[in-house]
């Protein structure tokens, strides 16, 4: 228990369209993500994995339920206000378990900088960026120095196979290329979770199983990574999978 | 130290958005160009008033035949500007030629007249710098009603003409027209001369005494506050000024200085005209506030997808506010530089005078801030769309 990451329990997520039209996009998902492992969401499109990856990377609030962040497992430089932590002893719970469902704004937004990186389908890296500082951007805010963070990048660029494209603009790379890029850029702080939404969706399979393989790379590290998509073939990468269909998971 | 990598990198990469960057640049340009032409206007707007509109004129002495001397004018100055509630005084020498002809008579480097009338005044061409020079009102007729000049022009004059005065002596004199004056609002039936203390002298002394009609004088201007457009001060202070009560009133009736001719009214047009620049004036402000918080929209909206990526990142608020800055600034403040420049370049190849009404530090004050500062409530607004930019559009393919 204590070794979970993240912890879903009962998450419900409703969105209306229109006046009547109700969608379950997420139908009472329990789940438990670890660290150092590479869980793979699989399911067909509208299925609600985009959702799920929303709601546990606080960018989107769950109608119901709540979502567990284990605080004892956060990065570095996170703070948070723990109003239930002597609620929590009392009844025998996980004093280190958050229920990150009553953050606001603020606090969420600290979650995400200390703990979270993403991976995009569309890589979404800034296109003024060469690619080093695209990899720095992630680290801009922090007090880490500049050069000191400008090693750090190039070696992590270098490492994900990426030579002499250090000072490339996104538009002078491939689409894979510059997904790894972006691999780059959620790994730079050293996160404790990783979301990819589709990471390989616009890729070959050849790039596709080279950014996989990169993940892999990264759960070794310790992250938790945690991956949607509806390409079954990837499931090899992965090790443990669960099937999401209309909103409900199964194992 | 975190922050200051964020603004330097925001104004670093600002630049690199270049098609962005260089269309707002020049929309910009425009902009502030716009507005220091009509800050400008309105600076030359209080400088004609001070000239024709309003004032006092008194003659030097009771006889009709002395001229002011440099002395007399500087107590006259110093006596008026030590009344309550006058802020300065202006003064110009100046004599009426005909009907038709007012001769003023500057020297910049006087200790009395006034200084501002000088470079404010130049609309075209250059200012007098020698003997000989005139500036005069642009487009106004010559209307031969003394018989004491002829002149070898059309009806209208123009820069590189020349004007000749004959008198009964048979003696030519001769001005070369070197500047113009923008004068339609204020004496469209008048032909306005400046010509050099020299220059004034002579023609006063060998020409105007055998015209039937002239006056010598010094016009009083009882100065408010110039570039409030709101304010009345000035017009009223003429008016309230011109009551025998006043000490004004007594100081210039009471011999020494001569008596006077009470100030012009308001002229509706002119009242009607001050009031249009001032809109276009306002428009101009108002433009540059909306288009700046426009711009701003639109920066965060071509810019979504970084803004988006920022905010899953977990930048603050704040840094993703600084990270728009720098574009925004550099926008502005470019297009500022290049608009004041091109309207330098353009006065160049016009070989208009330089030192005029449009480059002084108010007008210049007066566009920065509204080009420039205005950015920055229109960023902060923007702010405002950038909380709605939603990160679920990240997941979503292009
Ligand atoms: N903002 C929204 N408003 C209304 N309905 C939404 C919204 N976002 C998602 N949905 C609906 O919720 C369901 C799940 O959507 P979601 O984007 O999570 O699916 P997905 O599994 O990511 O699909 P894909 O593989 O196509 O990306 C879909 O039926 C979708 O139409
Ligand atoms: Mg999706």
């Amino acid at each position: 228990m204590s070794d979970v990451i993240l912890k879903m329990d009962k998450v419900t997520k409703i969105y209306r369209r229109g006046r009547s039209e109700v969608v379950r996009a997420l139908d009472k998902v329990s789940l438990e993500i670890n660290p150092g492992e590479i869980l793979m969401v699989i399911g067909p499109s509208g299925s609600g994995k985009t959702t799920l990856l929303n709601v546990l990377s606080g960018l989107d609030k769950p109608t119901n339920g709540k979502i567990f962040f284990n605080t004892s497992r956060a990065g570095e430089g996170f703070t948070h206000t723990n109003k239930n932590e002597s609620d929590a002893k009392k009844k025998g719970k996980d004093k280190h378990l958050v229920d990150i469902t009553e953050w606001d704004e603020k606090q969420l937004t600290n979650y995400r900088r200390h703990n979270i990186g993403f991976v995009f389908q569309a890589w979404e890296l800034i296109p003024t960026l060469k690619a080093v500082e695209n990899v720095e951007s992630s680290l801009y805010p922090s007090n880490i120095p500049s050069l000191e963070l400008r090693e750090k990048s190039i070696k992590l660029i270098r490492k994900v196979g990426l030579l002499d494209k250090e000072y490339a603009y996104p538009d002078q790379m491939s689409g894979g290329e510059q997904q790894r890029v972006a691999i780059c850029r959620a790994l730079i702080k050293e996160p404790r979770i990783v979301f990819a939404d589709e990471p390989t969706g616009n890729l070959d399979s050849e790039s596709g199983n080279q950014i996989m393989r990169q993940m892999k790379l990264m759960s070794r590290e310790g992250a938790a990574v945690l991956v949607a998509t509806h390409n079954i073939e990837l499931r090899k990468f992965a090790d443990r999978m669960v099937k999401i269909h209309d909103g409900q998971i199964t194992y | 130290m975190a922050m200051w990598r964020l603004i330097k990198n925001s104004v670093r990469f600002a630049f690199r958005a270049k098609k962005r960057w260089i269309t707002f640049v020049v929309i910009f340009a425009f902009l502030s160009a716009f507005v220091t032409f009509f800050a400008g206007t309105f600076n030359l707007y209080a400088t004609d008033d001070l000239l024709e509109q309003k004032g006092f004129y008194i003659k030097a002495q009771n006889t009709e035949s002395v001229k002011v001397n440099a002395s007399q004018a500087e107590a006259l100055k110093n006596l008026i500007e030590d009344m309550a509630g006058i802020e300065s005084v202006a003064m110009f020498r100046f004599f009426d030629l005909g009907d038709y002809i007012r001769v003023f008579g500057v020297d910049p480097g006087s200790s009395w007249m006034f200084k501002a009338a000088k470079p404010s005044l130049i609309q075209n061409g250059r200012y007098i710098s020698k003997l000989n020079d005139v500036v005069i009102s642009t487009g106004s007729t010559i209307k031969a009603d003394l018989g004491t000049f002829s002149s070898n022009v059309s009806a209208t004059l123009h820069i590189g003409e020349q004007i000749n005065f004959i008198n009964a002596a048979e003696t030519t004199f001769e001005l070369n027209v070197v500047g113009e004056i923008n004068d339609t609002i204020n004496a469209p039936d008048k032909l306005r001369m400046f010509i050099s203390d020299d220059d004034f002298d002579y023609l006063h002394d060998n020409f105007a005494d055998t015209t039937p009609v002239y006056c010598e004088s010094i016009s009083v201007l009882v100065v408010g506050s110039l570039y409030n457009p709101f304010s009345d001060e000035i017009f009223e202070n003429m008016i309230r000024y011109d009551e025998p009560s006043e000490d004004l009133f007594t100081l210039v009736n009471g011999g020494s200085y001569g008596s006077w001719i009470p100030p012009d009214t308001v002229a509706e047009s002119v009242k009607k005209q001050r009031a249009t620049d001032f809109l276009i004036f306002i428009f101009g402000i108002v433009g540059g506030i909306l288009l700046t918080i426009l711009y701003n929209f639109i920066i965060v909206w071509f810019r979504r997808r970084e803004v988006a990526v920022l905010r899953a990142m977990g930048y603050k608020k704040k840094e993703i506010r600084i990270n728009l800055m720098g574009e925004s600034l550099t926008i502005s403040f470019v297009g500022y530089i290049i608009g004041i420049l091109a309207i330098v370049i353009y006065f160049w190849i016009q070989q208009m005078a330089f030192s005029n009404y449009l480059l002084t530090w108010v007008t210049l004050l007066i566009s920065f801030v509204i080009v420039v500062v205005v950015t920055i409530p229109g960023l902060l607004l923007s702010s405002l769309s950038f909380v709605r930019v939603s990160t679920v559009i990240l997941f979503k393919a292009r």
